[in-house]
């Protein structure tokens, strides 16, 4: 299929869209494919807008053209693309079908047309004297090219000290960067799970917790004016994510909100811009254009950037760095994963940012080695609230039947506490064959089972008078044979399957017109 | 006795974080919780140092796999100061261990415990009996009110002073009739937990008995060498008492809340003879964690009255044999049945040289059962007996007669008591009574009862001395690596509307029992195991149930009726492999010794009760041939515990609840929930016959069960709608006329189809139903049946 050449005539590529990965938080990728009819547009300014910064002479776009190059694409697709920028070619020519394929051993499998189309990065074009030929579309050709030839390694300029003004706080340290926005987080999250006595989060992120559905009003108090939020299933799946994806999330939901395409444009670019940054370095706010200096403040809410008012530089945090990895350097050879962006948020102060290392026991108890108050809340979801122990750096909880029962009423699923336990199990274990005992995973299960023991159907009940006996009793016969028969009472009702219900009560009438033909009769007919 | 600080070993939700985390916590084994809880982290370096140290002064809660919870108790203390464990040294070696600081009121808790206990002791010595405290000024202190007691003063020796050798230099002590003496420390092993486990030497002792687990002949000698080797003595201070009036002494003391601590100078007592030419034969091997239960017993040269706690399997025999060995004199054995009276009189011949040699035609080991009364030597002996015949109230023969009043003569210099856990307290007391014995102790698998009188065996026996890890034991080969299974089992449509129909509960135990599912289950088992070689063992309360699978399935039955011959003929069939399964009710339960057995099936067990399903899995927990003594055999499971239930049934509730104390040491029972569809399948293809897989056929095993509860019953009208329901099913079926078949069939019932009609049954089960049926039938003979 790959190796067949696409309509010469038309510019889409021949194959039809590879299916998006179902992963649970739709990629950076994926929101880019979805722009739907501002795509062309948004995509083609954003390979052409002007670098953030203004002080320097530099390419247009070139970062974001470098973090779609980096992040967004497979490994033949940037050796394909990396080798059509180095390629001159003229306004109406291009690599030839033949000469394209011949880059390929076997099949193209790994390449996709329609992802590069998607991208603004390639278009197809009706050759004369071959089929079709392919290039590189004009603002990501030349970006892309400005971007690799040049030396400039920062989005902004790191400006000495002493052409700002002075700081009125110490720059921070990567520690408290870290310990940041570990802190936002944690702060979002413990609202979430409902700890008790936690503040409420700014708006925009109450906001984003009700709009997404990560939370609802308690059905007990809706309606009044003291509404608690409860977190629900959608939000039990947000809270097992890793921090990178939880943020991500949020960026994403913020993303969907925005209407202009030169908002999408200008947001898309700081996100790019920043995840060209270096961790712990400084930037100017001034060098920053009117409209980031607007976003500024949100991406603060999501723990993305670090700066107090007043100063002149902010810092962006790890995580806005690693959100989507961008810089060519970091991304040689390999794509960070998302693991690592984690571990990049844990690992730096184990006392600031506490890791949740969890064991299950074949007796139920889940020990936990951890202090951090967030943990015991999540754990608090599932495990009994009555009897547990806060010990010092360690939680000793205990998994009862009860417990796990009221965490189904909410809504989360016994798949989703297992994965919870089995990602953050202690890693004294994690290398044994079983993470979690198996008493303890099918105890789970069959604890899920005995909450769907009952099924509901539909079901049709067809009473019959005294003197329908005959009737009924071919009613009766006629579902069975349809293998719709639920109930044969003695009062004449027959119960049937909804499926057949129609056919059986005409099957009825039909009946009682051929009896009281030969008997002679009145047609009583109930249908309930 | 010190309020108890917590009486279940549930965890508190109390915020305890308010614990101060010492900065090298991680290098520390332990958390001590305000409670007085510990927890224990199994993959810390020093586990098995923290472990023995922790089994001595608590009793353990839980032991999975890696966090153990202990619980330190007036009791658990009390055993600690009775292997002089001083309060001092269990602090100290607590804050040691402990990753946080240890809090206070653990500190008091440990204090009030230990500040009376063990302080002061009721030792034998040639025959005499002293009341004993170290000579320091706290020890006297206490001995001196003790001695004050207007109680106790009627009952001391008083001593006069001419009888002193040197009288002239007299000092205050004497004065008061107090008499000096020492006492040998305990022996280092013991106490090097507490004394300091940063000694190198220590460490490389524990080490070195690590690595040479399997190796125990080395372990014996040195066990024996530490008791005789000379060793350091400390001073005491003792007044004699009059032994006839020692109860008054030890109820006074307790009352004044320093219960007496008792042990027992074997080595210098001549009152009682010892056995002559009474060895380990040179082939008989210790383990290390049998010889560290001795070493509590035997720990500062004298014997210590107390309870030993090893897993079922592990060799509890070997210890006792040798605990008595150790001491080398006369000695009663009680056990629980005839049976097991034989298996011990075999042990000590299998280990020792008390039967062999010089001794071999006097017969040192005396049996005391209906069946058998050997003759008692004069002199030194063991005796073998059960507890029946030891409380049996009821007339004797004249032949018993004699016996017991030779027995209940003589001093015994100790007195052995297997399964300890299943005999209720009064029986102690008459026991302990009748038998003068310097020395007691018990042998337990499972220190749990159901009605929590365990508390009463602390005083009756003694402090629990050891106890040993269950998961440690099977780790290192100990014991085989058992896969518990649940089985479920639906209930047929017929079974579960009779079931719900039932307000009788002997009713709905039998239907869940008989169970057609269940049935098939169990042929479906037996069958597997059966061609893969295994020995098989069937377990079931319910003896009706019994019989009938028995039949059924066409194996040996043994039950409380099987005359003894019968029951060992059948049992000696099964230890030779000739025959592969045996059905059992709950005298199965304990002690009877099937080393190869490998596989067990339990289709009706006593309610909620743990200990029974300890001793049950007990039965197949002896290593087998396949079991890796190297630490691997945990990889792969070489025994099966099956237990069927039927789903939806209170059996489901009793089943999770009987698995508690399993649980607690560290096994988990994997719930098989389609086993069923597999067994009725292969049920369904069984040639000639397909097995119970028509409706028609488990019909009537529901019949059989309802006419057989229905005789027991006192409602005319469940009758009348049991009638109902059989005649509807009948016509729906095979159109015949059940109803006469019911009026034919009702003077036979299930006894007729299974065949034990007419024979007698002794074991007793309380219950309504035996009741009804007793003022039913009181006219005529109680038939098997008739439970």
């Amino acid at each position: 299929m790959a190796s067949s050449p696409p309509p010469p005539a038309t510019d889409l590529p021949p194959t039809l869209p590879a299916s998006f990965s179902a992963s649970s938080s739709p990629s950076f990728l994926h929101y880019l494919r979805n722009l739907g009819s501002k795509a062309p547009k948004t995509m083609a300014a954003l390979y052409s807008s002007p670098s953030p910064s203004t002080l320097s002479p530099q390419p247009p776009g070139s970062f974001f053209a470098l973090t779609v190059l980096t992040n967004l694409l497979n490994e033949i697709e940037r050796c394909v693309v990396l080798r059509m920028v180095a390629l001159e070619w003229t306004e109406d020519s291009g690599i030839t079908e033949r000469d394209f394929n011949s880059w390929f051993i076997g099949s193209k499998k790994d390449w996709d047309w329609e992802k590069l189309n998607d991208l603004c990065i390639i278009s197809l074009n009706p050759s004369r004297s071959s089929s079709w030929f392919v290039k590189l579309r004009s603002p990501f050709h030349s970006s892309l090219r400005s971007a690799l030839t040049s030396t400039q390694k920062h989005p902004w300029s790191l400006l000495p000290s002493a052409q700002l003004k002075p700081s009125p706080t110490p720059p921070p340290t990567l520690n408290e960067l870290n310990a940041y926005t570990q802190n936002i987080w944690n702060g979002i999250l413990h609202y979430l799970v409902g700890t008790k006595n936690t503040q409420e989060p700014n708006p925009t992120v109450l906001r984003f917790l009700r709009e997404t559905g990560l939370m609802d009003v308690d059905a007990k108090t809706a309606g009044t004016k003291r509404e608690k939020w409860e977190i629900t299933k959608k939000g039990y799946d947000f809270m097992l994510k890793d921090v990178s994806e939880q943020v991500w999330s949020f960026v994403f939901s913020y993303l969907q909100t925005l209407q202009s395409t030169s908002s999408i444009i200008s947001t898309l670019l700081l996100l790019t811009s920043l995840s060209h940054c270096t961790l712990s370095e400084g930037y100017p706010v001034s060098l920053l254009t009117k409209s980031h200096k607007t976003l500024m403040p949100k991406f603060k809410d999501f723990g993305l950037i670090y700066y107090t008012s007043g100063s002149p530089k902010f810092y962006p945090t790890s995580i806005a760095i690693s959100l989507i990895p961008g810089s060519l350097s970091s991304s040689c050879g390999h794509l960070p994963s998302p693991t690592s962006v984690h571990s990049l948020l844990s690992l730096p102060d184990q006392t600031k940012n506490p890791t949740l290392n969890i064991i299950v026991q074949t007796n139920f108890t889940v020990v936990a080695y951890t202090s951090s108050p967030l943990h015991l809340s999540m754990l608090l979801l599932f495990c009994d609230k009555d009897d547990y122990m806060v010990l010092p750096n360690v939680l000793v909880m205990k998994l009862t039947r009860d417990s796990v029962k009221e965490s189904f009423k909410r809504g989360i699923k016994c798949s989703q506490i297992l994965k919870f336990l089995k990602k953050h199990s202690h890693p004294l274990i994690v290398d044994a064959d079983y993470r979690i005992p198996e008493n303890v995973q099918s105890q789970l299960h069959l604890w899920e089972k005995e909450e769907v023991r009952i099924k509901c159907s539909l079901a049709f009940k067809i009473y019959f008078e005294e003197e329908e006996k005959e009737v009924e009793r071919d009613v009766a016969g006629w579902a069975e044979e349809r293998g719709g028969l639920i109930f044969r009472g003695k009062g004449g009702v027959v119960v049937v399957k909804y499926e057949i219900a129609e056919g059986a009560v005409r099957f009825k009438k039909r009946r009682v017109r051929e009896w009281r033909e030969e008997e002679g009769g009145e047609d009583d007919m109930i249908v309930y | 006795m010190g309020t108890q600080m917590k009486s279940h070993n549930t965890l508190l939700s109390k915020p305890l974080s308010a614990l101060t985390l010492k900065p090298d916590h991680s290098s520390r084994p332990l958390w001590v919780l305000p409670t007085g809880s510990i927890l224990l982290d199994t993959s810390s370096p020093i586990y098995s140092t923290a472990y023995d140290f922790l089994v001595t002064i608590s009793e353990p809660q839980s032991r999975p796999t890696y966090i153990h919870e202990y619980l330190l108790t007036p009791y658990s203390l009390y055993a600690a100061a009775a292997v002089n464990f001083t309060e001092k040294g269990i602090v100290t070696t607590l804050e040691k261990f402990s990753k946080t600081k240890v809090p206070e009121n653990v500190k008091d808790f440990i204090k009030k415990c230990t500040s009376r206990y063990g302080k002061v002791k009721l030792v034998l010595r040639s025959g005499r009996l002293y009341v004993e405290a170290l000579n320091t000024p706290e020890g006297v202190g206490i001995l001196r009110g003790l001695g004050g007691n207007k109680e106790i003063v009627k009952c001391r020796v008083i001593v006069r002073s001419e009888e002193k050798k040197e009288g002239e230099e007299k000092n205050e002590l004497e004065e008061e009739g107090f008499i000096e003496g020492y006492v040998d420390d305990e022996i280092k092993g013991n106490l090097n937990v507490i004394t300091g486990i940063d000694d190198e030497a220590d460490e490389d002792d524990s080490s070195d008995s690590d690595s040479s687990d399997e190796e125990g002949g080395g372990h014996t000698a040195r066990l024996l060498k530490n008791l005789d080797q000379t060793r350091n003595k400390t001073s005491s201070v003792s007044f004699e008492i009059q032994p006839a009036l020692v109860s008054v002494v030890k109820k006074t003391a307790a009352q004044l809340n320093y219960p007496l601590m008792e042990e027992y100078d074997f080595r210098t007592d001549e009152t009682i003879l010892s056995i002559p030419n009474y060895h380990l034969r040179p082939t008989t091997r210790i383990r290390r964690y049998q010889e560290k239960s001795l070493s509590k017993m035997f720990g500062n040269g004298r014997a210590r009255s107390g309870i030993i706690v090893l897993p079922c399997g592990a060799g509890k025999t070997l210890t006792g044999v040798t605990a008595s060995q150790t001491i080398g004199k006369s000695a009663v054995v009680l056990c629980t049945n005839a049976v097991s009276v034989e298996q011990w009189k075999q042990q000590f011949e299998k280990w020792t040289t008390i039967n062999s040699g010089s001794n071999k035609d006097t017969g040192r080991i005396a049996r005391f059962t209906s069946d058998h009364q050997d003759k008692m030597h004069p002199d030194g002996c063991i005796l073998v007996t059960t507890y029946t015949m030891m409380t049996f109230s009821g007339k004797r023969t004249a032949q018993s007669q004699a016996f017991m009043e030779k027995l209940v003569e003589r001093d015994w210099g100790l007195l052995m008591m297997d399964e300890v856990h299943v005999v209720p307290a009064n029986t102690f007391r008459r026991v302990i009574a009748n038998v003068k014995a310097h020395t007691r102790l018990g042998l337990t698998a499972t220190l749990v009862r159901e009605d929590d009188l365990i508390a009463d065996l602390n005083f009756l026996i003694g402090p629990k001395l050891y106890e040993a890890n269950w998961m440690d034991l099977t780790k290192a080969g100990f014991l085989a690596n058992v896969q518990c299974l649940e089985v479920w089992c639906p209930m047929t449509p017929e079974f579960m509307r009779e079931y719900l129909r039932s307000d009788r509960m002997r009713q709905q135990q039998l239907l869940y029992i008989m169970n057609p599912k269940k049935m098939q289950v169990v042929k479906f088992l037996l069958n597997k195991h059966q061609s893969r070689g295994d020995q098989i063992i069937v377990f079931s309360d319910d003896v009706r149930a019994l019989v009938y699978y028995g039949r059924r399935f066409e194996g040996q039955i043994i039950h409380g009726g099987t005359p003894e011959f019968e029951r060992q003929a059948v049992l000696r069939l099964f230890r030779e492999g000739s025959i592969n399964t045996l059905f059992i009710s709950k005298v199965g339960d304990t002690s009877i010794d099937l080393p190869e057995a490998n596989v067990i099936i339990q289709i009706a067990s006593h309610f909620g009760s743990r200990r029974q399903e300890a001793q049950r899995l007990g039965r197949i927990l002896r290593p087998k041939e396949s079991t890796a003594q190297d630490g691997t055999n945990t990889d792969s499971f070489n025994a099966f515990f099956y237990t069927c239930v039927s789903k939806d049934t209170s059996e489901m509730y009793y089943c999770t609840k009987r698995q508690q104390y399993l649980i607690d040491q560290g096994y988990t029972f994997k719930v098989l929930t389609s086993l069923h569809e597999r067994a009725a399948e292969w049920c369904r293809k069984q040639s000639p016959k397909a097995f119970l897989s028509t409706k028609k056929e488990q019909v009537e095993i529901l019949r059989d069960v309802l006419e057989e509860t229905a005789l027991a019953g006192d409602a005319q009208k469940a009758e009348s709608e049991e009638m109902k329901f059989l005649r509807a099913e009948g016509k729906k079926g095979e159109n015949r006329n059940l109803e006469v078949d019911f009026f034919e069939k009702r003077s036979g019932g299930l006894s007729s189809v299974s065949g034990g009609g007419g024979k007698s049954y002794e074991e007793r089960s309380a219950g309504k139903g035996n009741k009804l049926m007793k003022q039913r039938k009181s006219n005529k003979k109680i038939n098997i049946f008739d439970l």
